[in-house]
Order: structure tokens, then sequence, then C-alpha cells
């Protein structure tokens, strides 16, 4: 009996690899030989390790140190394809900072390898009072800061350096369900942290519909109309959840 | 009348004062030993093994290398008036390539947040941004180099690589780029070498910017890239090239030839999961920036790992996303701690 849901798990979790290989196969993002996009590598046909670092089994000892004992470097890097490695501290020493799946993202969006930048943020603690801090806030979403189940709904921030209002987001209680973040399995699976996956969807394109007007791998449900693009905004910046709107300042909770 | 005259010559006598006192201050420049103060006792290997490479300090903004001793408060009252050691330099924001001029002690640093260029003089203590070059802004400068009087950038947002002088005239524009990378300057000075990511191409220029050859192609096998990114020259005039997509750094002679790949895919020590900067110390050992391991590991010319250090954090000695890497003749190192928003200075210890 035990066997047996071992077998289903495995065939589940078999299910849900192949789905999200079926997809991202179909977006730039695969930069195997067989993928139908212009970058793409000659020969090699993995689609996974581009981005997933696949286990080395035999390390090599540094002949300076050999006292080290260190030997994988375990950073959303396993055999797994695990992002967070440690489920009760995903993010230790960088809780505050880009972190989880923002950190693989921007580990090639580096503007070399492949373009792209963000806005960096920091945030010293969690409390309603405290500020985020970015140096431009005016072309770029914040990433990888948290907001946790009963957490702040109001954030401070700061833009280079100056105050530039408050920003309310919905209690996370707010019955939104077009894609809100706030329930959603992938805000959960980082640690209730909005990164770069919140919105976007590395495994899937749906900007590559010849229809679409899409943000690249933005994670709507429809790729055209109102849906395409707002209804993401609007999962946190929304007017309808009375006190907290998209932008405006307010004086008290 | 008295009056007048002794306001007179006591205004006279403070002028004077003043004055002897700001070239006093304008005289003194920053001897080396002092830029390089050591600001944080770590070394790998740790103790008790013996120390390859010390943490010497880090650079984040203009008022990190101000210089802070040698002036009295009149003198630096005097510089505020008269603009004398104002810092018009921005803070280090998202760097990529950097660049250091043993000769003039100055850093230059592309920085992708800040669209431009510092220029971090570090005996005088003043820093500049350049943030424009003939009235146009940067949009996503990646790499510098310097050779002489002459500037070298890519900016990998306008496809273009840039020859300026010091003083960020443009000199020279070079386009025809899939996407231009990382710039190396050959030890004599003769040979420019910058790469083109998305053409998996080297192309080689001489100093002015003339085209002399290119190498390089598309594929895994020796001698080819997929997405190359950074590059070094050392002082035999060996090409190292970061094959980003390939997981391994290539290293060829001056003519393009291919010697041998160092590095594969994967997450032990020894491997490489997302390699940037590439360099090259005075004794051969190649040092390979990795930013998922956010650390440094450091091969000798066979491929065989010597040591590595750094590891995820903000803290002395650690990285948080770094990028490029660069090595004085005195065996400094510098890399672009990226996230971090700092360069971070680094020495090679020689054996005795």
């Amino acid at each position: 009996m035990k066997k047996n849901i071992y077998i289903i798990i495995a065939v589940l979790f078999m299910m849900h690899a192949s789905t999200a290989l079926a997809g991202v196969a179909d977006t730039k993002h695969n930069l195997s030989s067989g993928s139908s996009f212009t970058y793409k590598s000659a020969t090699e046909t993995e689609v996974c390790k581009f981005c997933h670092t696949p286990h080395a089994s035999i390390a090599d000892t540094p002949l300076w140190n050999h006292k080290n004992d260190v030997t994988t470097f375990t950073r959303f890097s396993s055999a797994t394809l695990v992002v967070d490695d440690n489920a009760a501290n995903p993010y230790g020493y960088l809780d505050a900072d880009l972190s989880g799946a923002s950190k693989l993202c921007m580990g090639c969006h580096d503007g070399v390898t492949a373009l792209g930048a963000l806005s960096q943020v920091t945030i010293s603690d969690v409390s309603p009072s405290n500020y985020l801090t970015a140096t431009d806030l005016r072309n770029k979403h914040p990433v990888s800061f948290e907001y946790k189940s009963g957490g702040s709904n109001l954030w401070g921030v700061l833009d280079g350096g100056v105050k530039a209002g408050k920003y309310g987001l919905p209690n996370n209680t707010v019955n939104n369900t077009i894609n809100n973040p706030f329930v959603s399995e992938k805000w959960r699976r980082e640690g209730e942290r909005v990164e770069c996956t919140v919105c976007h969807d590395p495994h899937e394109n749906k900007a590559d519909a010849a229809d679409a007007a899409l943000l690249p791998f933005w994670v709507s449900s429809s790729i055209t109309g109102y849906d395409s693009h707002d209804s993401v905004c609007v999962a946190c910046h929304n007017p309808s959840f009375g006190e907290y709107t998209a932008f405006g300042e307010y004086s008290s909770l | 009348m008295n009056f007048t005259t002794k306001t007179c010559s006591t205004g006279l006598f403070l002028f004077f004062f003043i004055a002897a006192l700001f070239f006093q201050g304008c005289a003194g420049s920053l001897k080396t030993e002092e830029i390089f103060v050591v600001e944080a006792d770590l070394n790998w290997p740790p103790f008790p093994l013996k120390p390859r490479i010390k943490y010497i300090r880090s650079i984040a903004m203009p008022s990190d290398i101000a210089i802070k001793e040698g002036k009295g408060w009149l003198g630096r009252a005097f510089d505020y008036l008269t603009g004398g050691s104002l810092l018009e330099g921005t803070p280090i924001s998202a760097p990529y390539g950097l660049f250091f001029d043993s000769d003039k002690k100055t850093l230059y640093v592309a920085d992708r947040a800040r669209k431009g260029i510092h220029l971090y003089d570090l005996s005088k203590g003043k820093a500049e941004t350049l943030e424009a070059v003939a009235g146009e802004v940067f949009e996503m400068p990646v790499a510098v180099a310097v050779s002489g009087d002459r500037i070298y950038v890519s900016d990998s947002g306008f496809k273009k690589l840039l020859i300026l002088d010091l003083e960020g005239n443009l000199l020279k524009e070079i386009d025809r780029w899939e996407r231009p990378g990382g710039i190396a300057i050959s030890k004599d000075e003769k040979r420019l070498y910058v790469v083109d990511v998305l053409a998996c191409r080297i192309k080689v220029f001489d100093a002015e910017g003339n085209f002399l050859f290119d190498f390089g192609s598309k594929g895994e096998k020796a001698g080819e890239f997929n997405l190359p990114s950074n590059i070094w020259v050392d002082a035999s005039g060996k090409i190292y090239v970061t094959d980003s997509m390939n997981f391994r750094v290539q290293i060829f002679d001056e003519s393009g030839k291919h010697i041998i790949s160092i590095g594969k895919l994967g997450d032990s020590p020894g491997y490489l999961a997302r390699p940037r900067g590439v360099a090259v110390d005075s004794e051969g050992h190649i040092y390979i920036v990795d930013a998922v391991f956010d650390n440094v590991q450091i091969f000798n010319p066979d491929g065989q790992l010597l040591l590595f250090f750094g590891g995820s954090g903000r803290g002395p000695g650690e990285f948080y996303l770094p990028s490029g890497i660069f090595i004085d003749e005195k065996d400094r190192i510098y890399i672009s701690d990226s996230y971090n928003r700092r360069i971070q200075v680094f020495q090679y210890l020689k054996e005795e």
C-alpha cells in the first residue's frame, strides 16, 4: 500500500515535471538545440540545465585547502530542480534581499548573457511602518520582498532616498480570485515573498502567441484585453480593496 | 582709518594662511599603501593554513575614497567654498566590468543601473561619473578598459563599442555588434579584444579600434562558444574567455588557437554554474567568478582547483551575484559585487 503511494507520488511528480518541460520547451528560455528561437545551443539537447544546475557527484578537492569540507554549493541548484533548498529558512542570510527564484533569474539577466534589469529593493525589517528603498521605482517594479500572511498591508516607499508615498497592498485575506498572488501556490512556495515569478512564469511565455499583447513570460490567464496585464497588477494594487489603493498615500490604516 | 588698515591686513593674512593650507592639501595625494589599508582581517584558506588570498577593502561610494586625513578643518572649509574636493561622482549601484589603472590609481567601473562609468581616483580621493558621451546617455554599459589616454566602453544596450579620451569625449564608435560584452587589452597595449556575446565571436582590434581579425563560432567543441561573456588577456598574451552557457572558460593563444578548457556544469567545488568574470594573476592562476555560487574559484593553468573564496552574503569577503573581475600588476583583485553595490578588493599573497 505504502509502495503504491510512492509510485503515485513519483508519477505525479513526473507529470508535473514533464508539464513544465513541455511549457518551457516552447519559449525562448529553451536554450537547447531543439529550440525554435534564435538564440540557442548548437548541439546541447538538454533544456533544464541552463537554469537548474545539476548535481556534480565528484567534488574536486581544492589543492590549497585540503581541510575544506564543503562539497556542494547548494543554492537553488540541486538535482531535483528545487529553487529553495531549505524549507525552514529558504533565504537565510539573504532574507531581506533578492532571493530564491529572483536570484536565479538575475543570474542570467545581467546585461551581458541576457538583457534585463530590475529595481533593487532593500527592506530592513518587515512591519507596516518600514520603508522599501529603491534607486528608481519609476520604471521597474520592486521584487524580492516579504509579504506574509497577516503581515503588513501598507508599505512606505523611498525613491532615491526621498519619501515617495505609501503603497497600499491588499490584505491577503481579501478574496480576490483574479490572479491573486497572495493565494497562489507560487507565492507560498517563494516563502510568501514577491519574487519575479509572481508576475512572470519563466516556463511559459504566452507573449509568443500570435495575437498576444503581453509582457514577456507574463502570468495572466488571458492574452488580450483587460485581463492580459491589469488583472495581475490589480491583484495587489486594487481600489476595490477600499482603503487600499494602487499608489495612494494614507495617513493611517 | 587705523581700524580699516587693521582689518585689511588681518584679511590679507587670513587669505595667505588659507591659501597655504589649500595648496598643502592639493599637493598631498595618497600613496598606494594608504589607499589599500586592510579593513578586515580575512584570509583564505583560513588559519592555521597558509593564507593565499587576503581581503583588503570595499568601495561603494565616493565618500569611501575621500581623503579623510592630512587636511585641517580650515583647509576642508576652503575646499568646500572653492569646490576643491567636492565629490561629483555617484555611488556604485550595479557594477559589472571594471578596470584599475595602476599609473593613475583610478578605478573605472561600468554601472548598469547608474547607466554610466565611474572614475574613482583613489590617490586624490575624487570621483566622477561619466553618464553621457557626445550628448548621448549610456543604455547598458557593461565593460570598461583603459589604455594610455583612451577609455574603451562596451554598451550592450546600444550595441556599440565606444573609444573615449580621458575626459569622456568620443574618439571613435564601433558598431555592427549583435551584443558587445567583455573587453580586454593586451599588456603591450597593442591589441583590444571584445566579446560579441550573441555572435559567439571574439573580435580583435588595434588600440585605435581598427579591426584586425576575429575567431570563434557557435557550438560546444573546443574553440566554439555558447554566449561568451567576459574576457582576459594575461601577461604572455594568452586569451581567457568565459563561455557562459557551455559552463567553462576557454584559453587561447594570441592568434586565437584553442589551448585548453576549464570547468564544467555542476554544483561542487571545481565546477561552474554561472561563470562570469575571469582574470589571471602574475603567477598564472586563473580566477573565475561564479554568480550562483557567489564565490571566486582559483584554478592552475591545467584546470585543477586550487582554492575558492567568498560565499553568499553581505559582509566583507561575501558576494551577492558578483560579476566582473580585474587583477592589477601588484596582484590586487578587484571584484564587482553587483547586488551588494560595491567593489571588493583582495590581495593574492605570493609564496616567499
